[in-house]
């Protein structure tokens, strides 16, 4: 099973309809998990990458309009009914989010949100749930786990809420987790704990996660693979080692020139002039053409076709040929 | 939680001073020379005297304000009305329990119908049925309580002929004046039901709900309204006053023997006592329905019970 | 920032807030509505069929007609002409009573967050205490002292709005008050008054902008409920208030009587609420939902 698919996106497009028009923000990404692995997905703020995420388990809002294919374990999730795509979410898909503040509820203890996902999705348990719940705790190293299944997520630090997130969305044991920005909220010194954590855990739990960032140290530290984003659309994509070492796209390239300097994100583009375009009257062909230095006619008409630049890495870009 | 709990007693003891100095003071800061006012040009110097005395005119202004209190605190007495003959005491205790008849069945049937019809909205915005929700709102809002009795009256009453007009009788005369007393806040209470509930829906926490894969109709009735619930609740409580605000149109409109109707009576008769004695009611009223909205708010919500951290 | 660098921003604001504003289909009929009644107020001698007190004693409680078109009162009046002078009644006393409402709690708002100490302090509590007793209760117990009139009406019910006004400009001017630019103003000698009402205003213009056409419904509601309830305009002014009350008498044989005053007052409430409402989403658009 290590090198099946567990997750495969096609030609994903995500329409916003918004008061001043519809913005494209998602303009046909492709791509794929395998068992096991953790993909990166890195760009920008507002380049699409927490949009592709939540279309993974059809989170967006209702102006939202998807197209395309999200394959999990070969069933099309986007046609799931309600009831299907339910057993599919926290059981089979884990997903944990930027601030652990906001995403557990303020008004029901740590030990209630936990539990209510044995409850929903009828998991096997050994003893009791309150074990089960404690034991999750335990796994995600809450310190004194009896005594913060009672306590309000308000009651906890940073880094413990993101832990008891975490722990809630391990109940299900899913085979894949989705970790959307998990250390951005988070103080520098606890970032590091938590991204161990989760790197801990997929080997135990043995899960696939995909990690969506902005930031390529992070990247570097946990992942197997990396996609690259800007502006909905799939820049590079291919194994860490190769993107970093062997950056094709002069959008990955600038993003990387930057990177020494450190994890502000503001930083990380000053090498780039121009700034993200507008996804309601996105420019035509390759989104980054008008910001691209080495741009040519035929970037402001076609949409790059990947080229394949060595065994698993492809790049969209005209000014590469393949071979 | 002490903190606060100590903090909202604090205030408690200052707004109850601020309304008994208020109550008190009606009668002094009427310009010019109260009595001459009460009796009007023609009265005799005689009876000049006995008003001033009755109304303790005579004394140095602390005592009064001591006697005054002393009189309420020790006895419930809130002296004799200038109009009556009678106690206050005795006019309000008669009419008290057909206002609390009125404000409470109209506080019934605004929560009864504002909480389902804001979160009915609030699911199906900009739907039908969320027009229809926010446009009867709106109207409602704009309708003083004296039109809306009449309007009320014309369709029930002369129109339709269902319901009695005006006055009190058995359990069908409440009917419409707690409906003109209730309607506007059904429509108050059904939009900010609407709005804490969009509000709530947008947050973090309910994305989570769904990513774990819980059914709609728990992720709206318990992770969403629990939090959208704790404004409302408060609500419940400071909206007591204005019911009684409110009370003072609706019994006049529908001759309705309560407290409204004799604040009335009683400033156009200038029977101050019994004015003064239904602003310090009515006052105090306020100051402790605003006490309890504090005190259930930190109940409710578990960061200001644990903290006493107002989020 | 330079004074001139802030006049530009608000000039563009404004121009945003106007362009956000048109967008709103409510927004927009209920300012068409208030023009109308703004023009009908100003032209009331011009287009109403009778005056206001004209009495036709033979003519009484008459139902609508051609020649009476909302019908007569108990006196022979002309409702519809009642009616059309009404609105100017209505628009004076809910301007007027909420600019004077808006200047007293602008002023104490200033005084409270500009100085603080005590005198925030006395102040705020004021405000707690006006802000949440019933304005109707406060209006009635300022009329008791002032004695029945439209005049004192007016005064007691601007008496019970400021305290909104007080909150949201003390707020600000917190907020505002250890700015760079408060600091500089103060470094080159400008005297208090001058930093209050030329720095720290107009930042709160629009808070205030959308509160007093919130306050101007209000007003006329509660002038209408005074004047109903025998405290306000005294007869024989066409006042909406004053008319339904008589109009109650004669519910059952003259109901076209208590239907127009209301339907006018409700028609310039729900012009000045949409308004209101257009106005608030349109200067703040991240609170639209």
């Amino acid at each position: 099973m290590r090198n099946g698919t567990l997750l495969k996106i096609e030609d994903l497009y995500v329409n916003f309809k918004t008061d001043e028009g519809i913005a494209k923000v998602i303009d046909g990404v492709s791509l794929d998990i395998k068992y096991g692995e953790v993909l990166a997905l890195m760009g920008e703020t507002g380049c699409g990458k927490s949009t592709v995420a939540k279309s993974i388990l059809r989170l967006l809002p209702k102006n939202a309009e998807v197209r395309g294919k999200i394959l999990f374990k070969g069933t099309n999730i986007l046609d799931l009914p309600e009831s299907e795509l339910r057993k599919i979410r926290g059981k089979e898909i884990g997903m944990i989010f930027q601030d652990p503040l906001t995403a557990l509820n303020p008004v029901f203890i740590v030990g209630n949100q936990i539990s209510e996902m044995f409850k929903i999705h009828k998991l096997r348990i050994k003893r009791t749930i309150l074990d089960e719940v404690i034991e999750l705790l335990k796994n995600v190293r809450i310190p004194d786990p009896q005594r913060r299944y009672y306590s309000y997520p308000f009651e906890l630090s940073g880094g413990m809420r993101q832990r008891a997130m975490i722990a809630m969305m391990l109940a299900g044991r899913p085979s894949l987790l989705i970790a959307d920005e998990p250390t951005s909220a988070l103080d520098v010194t606890i970032q590091a704990q938590i991204l161990k954590l989760i790197m801990d855990l997929r080997n135990d739990y043995n899960m696939s996660i995909l990690l969506i960032t902005h930031d390529p140290g992070v990247v570097a530290e946990m992942a197997d693979r990396i996609a690259i984003m800007y502006a909905g659309q799939i820049a590079e994509i291919g194994p860490v080692r190769d993107i970093f070492l062997n950056p094709q796209h002069p959008y990955t390239k600038g993003l990387l020139r930057a990177l020494p300097l450190g994890h502000k994100e503001e930083r990380e583009l000053e090498n780039i002039p121009g700034r993200v375009p507008n996804l309601i009257e996105p420019p035509p062909g390759c989104r980054f053409h008008p910001r691209c230095p080495h741009a040519i006619e035929k970037c402001k008409k076609e949409k790059p076709k990947p080229v394949v630049v060595s065994n698993e890495h492809f790049v969209f870009c005209h000014l590469l040929r393949g071979g | 939680m002490k903190k606060y709990i100590i903090r909202k007693i604090f205030s408690f003891i200052i707004c109850i001073l601020a309304v008994t100095l208020f109550s008190f003071s009606l009668l002094h800061l009427i310009p010019g020379d109260p009595v001459r006012y009460i009796l009007g040009e023609f009265a005799t110097e005689e009876q000049y005297q006995k008003l001033k005395h009755q109304l303790g005119l005579d004394k140095p202004i602390h005592v009064q304000f001591i006697d005054w209190l002393a009189n309420i605190i020790l006895r419930g007495d809130f002296g004799k009305s200038l109009v009556k003959n009678v106690p206050v005491s005795e006019l309000i205790s008669e009419r008290i329990v057909y206002t609390l008849q009125l404000t409470g069945t109209a506080w019934l049937i605004a929560f009864a119908l504002g909480i389902p019809l804001g979160i009915a909205a609030a699911i199906y915005k900009q739907t039908a049925v969320d027009y229809a929700v926010m446009g009867l709102a709106a109207f409602l809002m704009s309708m003083p309580y004296f039109w809306l009795g009449l309007v009320l009256m014309l369709v029930f009453g002369v129109m339709l002929e269902i319901l009695p007009i005006s006055g009190i009788g058995d359990w069908r005369n409440v009917i419409l004046p707690s409906l003109t007393l209730g309607l506007p806040q059904v429509a108050v209470i059904a939009r900010l039901m609407r709005a804490n509930m969009l509000d709530v829906l947008d947050k973090d926490y309910v994305m989570t709900a769904k990513a774990k894969g819980l059914p709609n109709t728990l992720v709206v009735f318990k992770h969403a309204l629990r939090n959208a619930l704790i404004p409302i609740v408060t609500y419940m409580f400071l909206q007591i006053p204005w019911l009684f605000g409110g009370a003072v149109v609706t019994e006049t409109v529908f001759a309705w023997p309560g407290m409204g109707r004799l604040l009335i009576i009683s400033i156009l008769q200038r029977d101050y006592p019994t004015v003064q004695a239904l602003v310090f009611l009515i006052g105090t009223l306020t100051v402790i329905a605003n006490f309890a909205a504090d005190l259930v708010y930190a109940f409710i919500d578990p960061r200001v019970r644990v903290t006493g951290e107002g989020a | 920032m330079t004074e001139e660098k802030r006049r530009t921003v608000g000039v563009s604001m404004w121009k945003l807030t106007w362009r956000r504003f048109r967008k709103n289909k409510l927004a927009m009929t209920g300012l068409v509505m208030l023009l109308i009644i703004v023009a009908i107020s100003a032209l009331a001698p011009l287009i109403a069929p009778y005056s206001p007190i004209e009495q036709h004693l033979e003519d009484r409680l008459q139902p609508p007609s051609p020649k009476y078109l909302f019908g007569t009162d108990e006196l022979g009046r002309d409702i519809l002409s009642r009616v059309l002078y009404g609105s100017r009644i209505a628009l004076r006393v809910g301007v007027l009573v909420a600019l004077i409402s808006a200047a007293i709690g602008v002023t104490l708002g200033l005084i409270s967050g500009y100085y603080g100490g005590i005198i925030d302090e006395v102040i705020m509590r004021i405000v707690d205490i006006v802000w949440s007793f019933p304005s109707l209760i406060l209006a009635l117990a300022i009329v008791s002292i002032l004695g029945p009139g439209l005049i004192n009406a007016m005064v007691a019910i601007a008496l019970t709005m400021w305290a909104s006004y007080a909150r949201i400009v003390r707020g600000e001017t917190l907020s505002v008050r250890e700015e760079l630019y408060i600091e500089a103003a103060r470094a080159i000698g400008e005297s208090d008054i001058r930093i209050l009402f030329s720095y720290i205003l107009p930042n709160v213009m629009s808070s205030i902008l959308v509160l007093i056409t919130y306050n101007i419904p209000s007003a006329i509601i509660i002038a209408a409920s005074l004047s109903f309830l025998g405290l306000g305009a005294q007869p024989p002014t066409p006042d909406w208030g004053l008319m339904l009350s008589t109009a109650r008498t004669y519910l059952t044989i003259a109901p076209w009587y208590s239907i127009f005053p209301g339907v006018a007052i409700m028609i310039t409430v729900l012009s000045f609420n949409f308004i209101g409402d257009g106005l608030r989403d349109a200067i703040q658009p991240e609170r639209v939902s």
